[in-house]
């Protein structure tokens, strides 16, 4: 399964699902009209994702399982690029697993462990956050989002 | 990690202070459900907090509040208000109610909730405050009376915010507020990002669903937290639909047309002494502003400005804010107000007063006072007390009008002139007309008037018309007793007949002088001349 689009592309392997999206509700052209940005969010998980979940996950890691991942990779807008916060150049397809903490989470679920990095690549700035469903199996788990990793493209905006 | 237990329901034996039969229903009603709140004793203040508690709780979640079997304090906050449910505090629980991120934390990203009941419907932001770095902060339970939820557990990011600090910490509470975040903080960036999962969450120190704007400025402010402090009253009805709220250093006024407005320190406390919106100034329609090109600091009202320097404010309002403006306001010939706008003794008009100047105002308008002609007015007593009422039209001149009379600035002094006097002086064109400036204040020779000029003396008596002469018929006029002679005042000017006689009447006859001879022949009437006088 291919996933296309903003600019993001992604290569998913059997058993996953994903979603490349920008919010063009009413709600969110409203703040673009007030000055807010509006950038792309991509989705990628081994299981079922719901509708209406927050950004960061918050509505699908409430349903994984102990064998799931879970992926976002969230844009931010272009000026924050290289700042900072946004200095790491690159986004890591390989994880270190020792990175991977029960209080990395946005929301701590119990059993599960997170990761969050932010970098710029292709002069766009991005968070990548990740959930394991099993804390127990970071490992295991960490190979299974590495492999949907490697086929993640960014390309420079045009 | 420690966790508090919900609060438990009360039994179904648990009393009440009154009988249900003596209760009104609005009490039954809500006493029946509030039994389910706290299991204390009850006391009228408890029935008004657990009343407030239900009230807000019915308003956002009525049927589930109803059907499922959880508590009222749980319904406020939300869903996930425990230590459990994985999510962060929010800063008002556990940072003694202020809605800002507490010492030691820094606003680190933020998220919106679409369609917020808490924002009025419309969008809400939850603001994340991380740990600074190089501070510490344990993770724990926060301990609200229903937002438990975790404070500094939470290693995330959002990362809108201050992006020039690298780097992810746990994050320390959350803050909430219905402006967009980079007009919050212009620290804050513009990406929007979404969590409407989120949308029930609160905690009892925050505005509920039935919040009003000033509620809500007042949360985006940072509530206790904020310059305003902490709440002094009830929010208040105002004029015209509209409301305000006193603070214990500011005040936060709203109407539907201009929205809400904050004021804080001397500018609001002079408000406040004003009456507020109800008063003379009616409500704000700036909130303070530099004093362009000067100290101190500004705020615009529907009918006056309120300036504040050093700590002390003052207020101008009515037709004095008008000519205050026209005339440049602080930076103008006036300078700064040192008073506020207040009446008069009489009762008909005010008075604002200036470093360099006063603005008397009345029914007939504005008028600016300034220097020794200011001086004197005020000498003389000024609108109640000098006879010369208020001053009246263009003030900038050597003479000034007043209802009832004129200050003439002649040389280093200021000339009075009231009455007829006054009026036929400015008929005769002033000090640029022919008879030149008075030499002297008007004075009274028993009920007569009486002002000199340089080539004439004028005399009025009350209500009767002001009558100028000249020599030689005034040098007689005067040897004679002048107006407390038998001649009385003057009934016309001095004037040459057709013969070149020098002449004037008098309410007891008349004068005529020979211009050759410079001789005087006093004239009385027929009634009582004398058989030697002249006939005529």
């Amino acid at each position: 399964m291919r996933l296309n689009g903003h600019g993001l592309s992604a290569d998913l392997p059997r058993g996953w699902e994903g979603t490349i999206s920008l919010d063009r509700s009413d709600e969110a052209l409203t703040l673009a009209g007030m000055g807010g940005s509006l950038r792309p969010v991509a989705h990628l998980a081994t299981f079922p994702l719901p509708g209406g979940r927050g950004d960061f996950g918050s509505g699908a890691v409430e349903l994984m399982r102990t064998e799931d991942v879970f992926v976002a990779l969230v844009e931010y807008a272009e000026e924050e690029a290289d700042t900072p916060l946004f200095a790491r150049q690159g986004m890591p397809r390989h994880l270190d697993p020792r990175r991977f903490s029960n209080r990395s989470l946005q929301r701590g679920i119990a059993g599960q462990v997170g990761w969050q990095v932010f970098f710029t690549e292709a002069g766009r700035a991005f968070c990548l956050y990740v959930v394991l469903g099993d804390g127990e199996d970071v490992h295991l788990l960490v190979r299974k989002v590495e492999q949907v990793l490697t086929d993640v493209r960014i390309e420079p905006r045009s | 990690m420690t966790t508090t237990a919900p609060l438990s329901r009360p039994s179904a034996t648990s009393g009440t202070s009154a009988p249900r039969a003596r209760q009104s229903l609005t009490h039954r009603a809500v006493d029946g459900l509030a039994r389910w709140v706290a299991p204390q004793a009850f006391s009228r203040r408890s029935f008004l907090v657990r009343a407030a508690i239900v009230g807000s709780v019915l308003t956002i979640a009525p049927l589930r509040w109803a059907l499922r079997p959880t508590s009222a304090y749980a319904s406020i906050c939300g869903e996930g208000a425990s230590c459990g449910g994985g999510w962060t505090a929010f800063c008002c629980t556990i940072n003694e109610g202020a809605n800002t991120c507490p010492p030691g934390s820094y606003v680190a990203g933020w998220w919106k909730i679409d369609r917020s009941p808490f924002c009025q419907g419309s969008a809400r932001y939850i603001v994340d405050c991380n740990r600074t770095p190089g501070e510490t902060c344990r993770c724990r339970c926060a301990t609200g009376s229903c937002d438990q939820r975790r404070v500094c557990c939470n290693n995330f990011r959002y990362g809108q915010c201050n992006t020039q600090v690298p780097g992810v910490t746990e994050v320390v509470c959350r803050v909430v507020i219905c402006t967009t975040p980079w007009t919050w903080d212009p620290a804050c960036g513009t990406t929007v990002r979404t969590d409407n999962r989120t949308v029930t969450h609160n905690a009892p120190c925050l505005p509920g669903t039935n919040a009003t704007a000033i509620d809500l400025r007042y949360q985006d402010l940072g509530l206790v937290g904020s310059e305003l402090g902490a709440p002094t009253a009830a929010e208040a009805t105002g004029p015209r639909g509209g409301a305000w709220r006193r603070f214990e250093n500011g005040v936060i006024t709203w109407r539907e047309a201009v929205g809400t407005h904050v004021l804080t320190g001397a500018i609001a406390r002079e408000y406040v002494e004003l009456n507020g919106p109800g008063g003379a100034l009616g409500y704000p329609t700036s909130e303070h502003g530099s004093v362009v090109g000067g100290p101190g600091v500004i705020a615009t009202f529907e009918r006056g400005i309120v300036i504040a320097r050093d700590g002390v404010a003052a207020a101008v309002f009515g037709p004095a804010a008008d000519l205050f403006a026209e005339l440049g306001g602080p930076a103008g010939v006036l300078g700064y107000p040192t008073a506020s706008t207040q009446p008069v003794g009489d009762g008909r008009g005010g008075v604002t007063r200036f470093e360099n100047g006063a603005i008397y105002t009345s029914g007939a308008g504005a008028a600016a006072l300034f220097g020794a002609l200011l001086e004197r007015y005020e000498h003389l007593g000024g609108p109640a007390d000098s006879a010369l009422g208020y001053p009246v039209g263009d003030t900038t001149g050597m003479q000034v009008r007043f209802e009832h009379g004129l200050l003439v600035i002649v040389g280093d002094q200021v000339r009075v002139l009231r009455g007829a006097i006054a009026r036929r002086f400015l008929a005769e064109g002033g000090i640029d007309g022919p008879w030149g400036p008075p030499t002297g204040d008007q004075q009274d020779v028993g009920v007569v008037a009486r002002a000199e000029f340089a080539s004439r003396t004028v005399f009025a008596r009350p209500g009767a018309a002001a009558w100028a002469l000249t020599d030689p018929v005034l040098r007689h006029y005067l040897d004679v007793g002048g107006p407390g002679g038998e001649l009385g005042a003057p009934t016309s000017d001095s004037f040459r007949t057709r013969s070149g006689q020098h002449r004037a009447s008098f309410e007891g006859g008349a004068i005529e002088v020979s211009p050759v001879r410079d001789e005087a022949r006093i004239l009385t009437p027929r009634s009582t001349r004398s058989a030697t006088e002249v006939q005529r």
